[in-house]
């Protein structure tokens, strides 16, 4: 997920071209010139602006270069080679619980997106699975019967009057 | 007053929450990785559904609590729980390997609660005097402000500027989402009537924020190998008499900390980890002890973590009176004001007094509560930091799944939360500050609001943004500074292209 300065500054670059852009086809005030698009293209030009900043000024303005300023350290630990299978996996689980929700109910499906996820990261099935019920149960608890959140049932639906 | 504010924190409601808020912010500052911006954003969710007064002491008082107990996994693991323990993480390791974690630590709590208490005295006799102020400005005064709050914080959260300035765009361009604020036309809605009303605060701060470090966590997976230090089974009240003793031995250590720590958390976007790190340049510049003795690091650990605690009382003084937040943490802290219809600005000291300084009076509890709790804390914690990550993080996922969800009751939200989650960790790789992003989306629609409300009165004359002494003052400062950031930019590009 690292870039170089020259990759970030064209998507900067790209994003602020796109605003000010869409920015031209807003309407304007009655009383005063700046309108509905102004805003936009103010934001839109300062995006080009810092996107061709960097790409002339490079690392130069790096002030940790300079030493004028310690970069503290990452506060979660972490490590300099990149994982992707783990990113996607997690980025995955998101994914699947989304999609899955209204179908499934939250219980199941924050189960399954957790066990998968869980175990994924190295803990054995049973204790993963055991982690994701509890976790969803305890989820769903408070956040439905205690803060009356509408979290969806699912096919956990038969039950309702049961657990409400 | 203070009967009033006196009647509205003791409830029984209040009272639950502010204790539960402790425990929490203990609990989450405690564990490594859980910054206190992320201990925030996460119980967001949980204060919409609770009064204006239990709602923001429990904000304000786990923030407190969170910003000490970063120092813990610091002390033990070697691990700054938060970005402001970072500066003085070594010194403290140091310390507990020598058998001193009774010293480092107690002298990190009693540091953190007297800058802290400090913070909150600062907070409650600045702001109203602040207030007092602000209350002749109109709405030049206010889009000034908010110009200079948002450069200062851009160009202070970065080690480069331009990253800065570039973040803070980025978060601009969020707030552009959903109806303008004058006109009401739809802006970058894409046809969703989901997107009409905008992109909601909470989904994107805690995708910013907590999602952004699950997913970095995933990406760049720590070996389970960990050095630990063990707290020696003899009561830490064994050892409270000579913590004591060095905190007396620092005092003037630890109130200039306090001080700096106040003056940063003014000063928009700078916040407690660049007070932190500033207090410790100070103190190891000033100090007569042996930067390697032990009383060296007491020293060290002293003055930072004074500033520390100190400057959330700091910034919280522009983020009431102003709306301007001082760090991320203050973002959050005025969304929430915002959620529970105490918007900030001169006019809630007037209208809503008994209920902001009732606020502030939680903090100031709050900072005073941390020596009982944050003894039993360091105690019972050392277990805590050695939670696995490989369970904590997918369990901080779900919560941050269900937190995004509950303040909407939509998927919407978990899929704006899942792209905040997506753009923040994009940023964080590549060294954009997070702090600047939420600044942006919080003052875009004031920013706009104030210039097209002050156009319009003007009748499209710019020249009336300087009519007013105060505005014409403001004004010139912010377009002084733009100016001299432009011109140090264009000078480091011209001295790397002559090199090359």
């Amino acid at each position: 997920m690292r870039f170089s300065n020259a990759i970030n500054a064209f998507v900067l670059i790209l994003f602020g071209a796109f605003i000010a852009q869409a920015a031209t086809r807003m309407p304007g005030l009655r009383l005063i010139d700046y309108g509905t698009g102004f805003f936009p293209m103010v934001i839109g030009i300062g995006l080009l602006a810092t996107g061709v900043l960097m790409l002339v000024a490079g690392r130069a303005t790096d002030r940790v270069a300079s030493g004028d300023q310690p970069k503290p350290p990452p506060v979660m630990p972490r490590t300099e080679t990149a994982d992707p299978g783990s990113f996607f996996v997690t980025v995955g689980s998101v994914i699947f619980y989304i999609l899955a929700v209204e179908t499934l109910g939250f219980v199941p499906s924050m189960t399954v997106a957790l066990t998968v996820l869980i175990r994924w990261f190295g803990t054995s099935l049973f204790k993963a699975f055991l982690i994701a019920v509890m976790s969803s149960t305890v989820l769903y608890l408070f956040f439905h019967q205690l803060m009356s959140v509408p979290l969806a049932w699912g096919i956990l639906w038969p039950l309702e009057r049961y657990l409400s | 007053m203070m009967g009033a504010v006196l009647e509205a924190l003791l409830t029984p409601q209040c009272v639950a929450v502010i204790l539960g808020s402790a425990v929490y912010g203990l609990v989450a500052g405690a564990i490594p990785g859980f910054t206190a911006s992320m201990a925030a954003a996460l119980v967001v969710p949980v204060t919409y559904f609770l009064d204006p007064v239990p709602a923001l002491a429990g904000i304000v008082t786990l923030s407190a609590m969170a910003i000490f107990s970063g120092d813990i996994p610091g002390a033990l693991l070697r691990i700054p729980g938060t970005p402001a323990s970072a500066a003085y993480t070594e010194e403290m390791f140091q310390l507990c390997q020598k058998g001193q974690v009774e010293r480092a630590l107690g002298t990190a709590l009693l540091s953190s609660a007297i800058g802290g208490v400090a913070g909150a005295v600062a907070l409650i006799f600045m702001a109203p005097l602040l207030a007092k102020v602000a209350l002749l400005f109109s709405s030049f005064e206010y889009f000034w402000l908010a110009c200079l709050g948002l450069t200062a914080a851009a160009y202070v959260t970065s080690v480069n500027p331009i990253k800065g300035f570039a973040s803070l765009f980025i978060g601009l361009a969020i707030a552009l989402v959903g109806l303008d604020p004058v006109a009401g036309f739809p802006r970058f809605t894409f046809g969703s009537t989901h997107l009409l009303g905008g992109l909601g605060f909470i989904p994107v701060l805690i995708g910013l924020f907590a999602v952004s470090q699950v997913f970095r966590y995933a990406l760049h997976r720590p070996s389970a190998t960990r050095t630990q230090v063990e707290i020696s089974r003899s009561s830490l009240l064994q050892h409270l008499v000579e913590t004591v003793r060095g905190v007396i031995r620092f005092r003037w250590a630890i109130a200039r900390g306090a001080g700096i720590g106040v003056v940063v958390g003014t000063v928009p976007g700078a916040g407690a980890d660049i007070a932190s790190y500033l207090s410790y340049a100070v103190s190891r510049a000033r100090s007569r002890e042996d930067a390697h003795s032990i009383h060296g690091a007491q020293e060290a650990i002293a003055s930072a973590t004074a500033a520390n605690n100190a400057s959330l009382g700091g910034a919280l003084v522009p983020a009431t009176v102003l709306g301007i937040p001082g760090d991320s943490l203050t973002a959050i802290i005025i969304g929430v004001l915002f959620m529970k219809g105490l918007n900030p600005g001169p006019l809630v000291f007037v209208l809503k007094a008994d209920l902001i300084m009732s606020v502030f009076v939680a903090f100031l509890l709050a900072n005073v509560l941390l020596v009982p709790l944050g003894f039993l804390a360091i105690f019972a914690f050392r277990h805590l930091v050695a939670i696995p990550q490989r369970i904590l993080i997918p369990l901080i996922l779900a919560a941050c799944i269900v937190g995004a969800f509950a303040v909407e009751n939509s998927n919407s939200a978990v899929i704006v939360m899942l792209a905040m989650g997506l753009i923040g960790l994009y940023l964080e790789e590549n060294d954009f500050p997070l702090a600047p992003v939420i600044l942006g989306v919080i003052l875009g629609p004031i920013l706009e609001e104030k210039f097209l409300i002050s156009a319009i009165k003007a009748g499209g004359d710019l020249t009336a943004f300087f009519d007013r002494p105060v505005a014409m003052g403001l004004g010139i400062c912010v377009l002084g500074l733009w100016g001299w950031l432009l011109f140090s930019a264009l000078r480091a590009a011209m001295g790397r292209n002559s090199e090359a």
